[in-house]
Parts: C-alpha cells; structure tokens; sequence
C-alpha cells in the first residue's frame, strides 16, 4: 500500500509519516518512509512517502499512491501527479476548498481535522488527529500500536509534560472514532488567518501579522514584563502566532526589535 | 501587502523570508536593514552574501546584491569597490565561510585594508548542512558530528576570528565582536562600521547568533546557550584597545 502524504513543514507532515511506517513494523508488515523537503523548516510543501505492505519490496519511492492524503490548500500541487482513478483522497475539509482538489481520483475522504483539534483540543494536535484516523484506512494497524510507534518519536516530550501525552493520546482516540465525511463535506471556514490583527486598546496599538509569524516565541522570551502569549489564531506557517496583553504593556519595543520575522509592533496611539 | 513593521530597505514582495523560525540571521539583517534605511545609502551599497545560511539573504534587500563562493564574497566586492569607489561594499557571510573554508580572503582584505564592511555571524556550527562541528564550536560543545562533545585534543579550541583578524589589520581598521542578545547595540556597532568603511578602512564585525534548529533548543534555551558562548567569545570593540593589547 503506497502512502502520499503532503502538507506544510511545520505542520507536523514527517512525524506522522514515521510514525506510520514505524508502527506498520511494529505490526510484523514491512514498511519504508521517504521524506521529501526543501531546505527550510517551515512555509514550503513537506511530503512523505510511506509505503506499507506485507510482502517484500525493494523501492521507497512510487508513481501512484494509493492513499493520497493532503492537509493544506498549497500542498495540492504535489499530489496532482501522484494520483490515478484508484487512489483514495483524503483531505483535511476544514481548511481546504473540495473545488480546489484535483479531479482524477477515487474515493473522496474527508476530515475536519483542524476543527476538530481546535474545539476539542489544541490547533497542534490536528496531526495526531489525522494519523488516528488514516489508521482505519491501513488494514493491519490499531490504535494502540500507533500510540506505541508514537511514544517511540515523542517519548521524551511525553515524560517532560504528560499532559501532553494525555493530549494526543485523546487526540489520536478523536481521529479513530471519527467517521469519514462521504458526500457532504465540512466548510472551510478555517483558513489561516493572513490579514494583520490590529488592536487598540489602553492608548495603545498593536499589530501582529500571522502572514509573516513563524511561531519563534522570541518575542515572548525576551518581553520583560510577560505581556506576550501565544493566542488562538493561526499563521501561515501553521502555528500559533503571539498576543500582546495592552494592560501589562510598557512600550519597551522590545518584541518588535527581536522579531525576526518583522511580524509583531505596538506603538503608542496618538490622539 | 503593507507591512509597516519593516526597514524601507527591505524587499516586501520577497517575504516572509527563508531563514528558520528564530534565527539570528534575521534578527541582524533586519538591524543592517534599520541602519541601511536610517542612513539613506540603500541606493549606493552592494550586498555581498556568501555559500551557507548566508545565501537566504539572497532577494531579502532593495539593494544590489552578489552571492560568491565561500569566503569569496569579501573579494568580489573589494572589486566592486575598486571599480566603483563610490559604492558602500558590504561582504555577508557565516563562520563557516569566513573563518573555515575561506580564512584567507578575510585575512588579506584586512592586511590590505580594503575599505569595505565585513560581517560574519558565528553560530559555532555549520548550520546549514545540518549543524556539523566547525572551528568555531568550543570544546565539549555537542554538535551533530561531535555526538560526546569537541575534543580539543586534534580538533583545536574554538578560533578566534576578531582576534585572529585584530593581530594583522590595519591600525585604523575597525574590528568588533557583539551579539545578537542586543540588537540594538548590533545597529550601533554597523553604524560605526559604515562610518568606517567611508572614511576608507577596512570594518570588521563579528555577530554571535542563536542557531534554534541545529542547537535543538526553544526560545528561552537558544538565549542561556548563547550566554555561555559569550562566556567563551568576549564581546568588544578591538579598535579602542589597540593600544593596551
């Protein structure tokens, strides 16, 4: 069975992809993982291929996935070429347009899983949501060996921070449970925020642009006063871009001097 | 679209740019491109950049911009200083280049004293092939081809470069070391630079900087790290205590 996966770097795209292929071997199947991304970390398509099966094979690499699945709008790019009338589509319906999608595929898959993750969970977790429900599609794999390959990757993060693992561990339970939309797909009403988030509050305006952010949490570490956290939105390079508390605020410009993405200010607002 | 949070001198079409989330590329450019847009020479400069991390400055400025092999981009615009006096030549380039790979193009424009402006910034890896051990990782430092930490015995202490630089220059040249834990003592130490380099010498500025992707570290852990490289790498200005040394 051969897996495409495409998506965004950053959004967690080659975890799962090894996790996959780990926990296939886990299983006693034979599997291969092949990552396949650009030189920076974050903004630009991140896909694996991941190929599963029971019987022997030689090459890591294939033309035709049978599984293609895709989680972000700019990611469709790299699929297009991969799929014929067989594969099996799946796609992330919360943040992705179906008119978007390619026409040359089998059946149609959706899950929400950006909204999912970010009413029931955190935003971050979306990934794990997603591997738990790919996982029904794998004849040969459950939910409890994948929670097993995924301890392998993210063990010691687990042992740091169990809530984390309690997170993903429901995450990935979401994901299992939730039955593919068939025919009737979710809006996509969670498209990442791009326009700049003004707000003039306490004689002061900030602006943060979720287009530029990449989630650094500089701008956090060095605000002297704690006035910076990490909000609800969501930026282009799939993270949580900050917030600037306007009452705790000292106007010390120290966020926007350190940022190196040129993403936050606050400036006091003349009358 | 409009972003009102960048230098004049920044090319806005371009961004957001290349470099990793947290990197101390960026914080400097974006202080080199606060200078550049306060002093107005954005129209008379070229921008020299090198091979490594370096060459995602590539497009990030309004401004001419070359990119040479290792090292190289020191002379290539001492060349373009040669040809076009009036231009401000400006050589961009990581420890890897400058200090490894292509030592001896920085020594010589310094033992010439090209009137140019170099600018190295040291992460003590080479960060952009996957943050290998270079001569500017300190011994015990644990990068990806030094598992247990750099055994000073056959691999040397951590080089040097002002200092190195310091003891052949020029006696007008103008050689610092600051940090990227102060940015704004970085966009005085370039205007001090700039100034330098009109007035016909050769400038010198080492910038320590947080490398978050290849030191596997967050915020808060890039900053302590980089207070113990600063331990290790005074910061100073070498041209006032020319006279002490």
């Amino acid at each position: 069975m051969n897996i495409l996966l495409a998506g965004e770097g950053g959004q967690g795209i080659q975890t799962i992809a090894e996790t996959l292929a780990y926990a296939a071997s886990l299983s006693g199947l034979n599997s291969s993982y092949l990552p396949q991304f650009g030189v920076e970390q974050r903004g630009t398509p991140s896909v694996a291929f991941v190929i599963i099966d029971k019987k022997p094979f030689s090459a890591n690499r294939f033309k035709i996935a049978d599984i293609a699945i895709v989680l972000r709008e700019r990611a469709i790019t790299r699929v297009v070429d991969q799929i014929n009338p067989k594969t099996t589509l799946v796609f992330d319906s919360s943040t992705i347009n179906r008119e978007l999608l390619p026409k040359n595929h089998g059946r149609l898959l959706a899950i929400p899983a950006t909204k999912i993750a970010k009413e029931n969970l955190q935003p971050k977790v979306f990934n794990t949501i997603v591997l738990g429900a790919i996982c029904k599609l794998i004849p040969g794999l459950d939910e409890a060996v994948i929670f097993e390959s995924l301890k392998h990757f993210l063990g010691k993060k687990f042992i740091q921070s169990p809530a984390l693992a309690e997170m993903n561990k429901k995450a990935l339970d979401l994901g299992f449970k939730f039955v593919f939309e068939k025919d009737k797909f979710s809006a996509p009403s969670f498209q990442v925020s791009s326009k700049p988030i003004t707000v003039v509050d306490e004689g002061k305006k900030s602006t943060v642009y979720p287009s530029l952010c990449k989630g650094c949490g500089i701008c956090i570490e060095k605000c002297p006063v704690g006035a910076i956290s990490f909000s609800e939105e969501i930026g282009f390079f799939g993270n949580s871009v900050p917030k600037i508390d306007h009452k705790k605020c000292i106007l010390c410009h120290n966020c926007s001097v350190f940022c190196p993405d040129t993403a936050i200010t606050i400036e006091k607002k003349s009358k | 679209m409009d972003y009102k949070t960048m230098p004049d001198s920044y090319k806005k079409s371009s961004k957001p740019h290349f470099f990793c989330p947290g990197c101390g590329h960026a914080i400097t450019l974006k202080q080199l491109g606060d200078v550049v847009s306060e002093l107005g020479i954005a129209k008379k400069m070229v921008f020299g950049i090198d091979i490594g991390c370096s060459l995602l400055a590539w497009d990030f400025f309004d401004i001419d911009t070359i990119q040479a092999h290792h090292g190289r981009s020191i002379p290539v615009v001492v060349g373009i200083k040669k040809v076009a006096p009036k231009k401000i030549a400006l050589a961009y380039m990581g420890d890897g280049g400058a200090y490894a790979i292509g030592l001896q193009s920085l020594i010589h424009a310094a033992y010439r004293n090209d009137p140019i402006i170099a600018i190295v910034i040291n992460n003590t890896n080479y960060a952009m092939t996957g943050g290998q051990m270079a001569p500017t990782t300190f011994p015990g430092e644990i990068t990806s081809t030094s598992a247990f930490g750099k055994r000073d015995q056959g691999f040397g202490n951590h080089f040097l470069g002002p200092e190195t630089i310091f003891s052949i220059a020029d006696k007008k040249a103008y050689i610092a070391r600051v940090s990227v834990s102060n940015p704004r003592n970085i966009k005085e130490t370039f205007k001090k630079a700039i100034s330098k380099a009109e007035s016909g010498n050769f400038a010198f500025v080492e910038v320590l900087s947080i490398c978050p992707t290849n030191w596997k570290t967050n915020a808060h852990n890039s900053f302590e790290f980089l207070k113990t490289i600063e331990a290790k790498f005074p910061l100073k200005e070498f041209s006032k205590t020319r006279e002490a040394v």
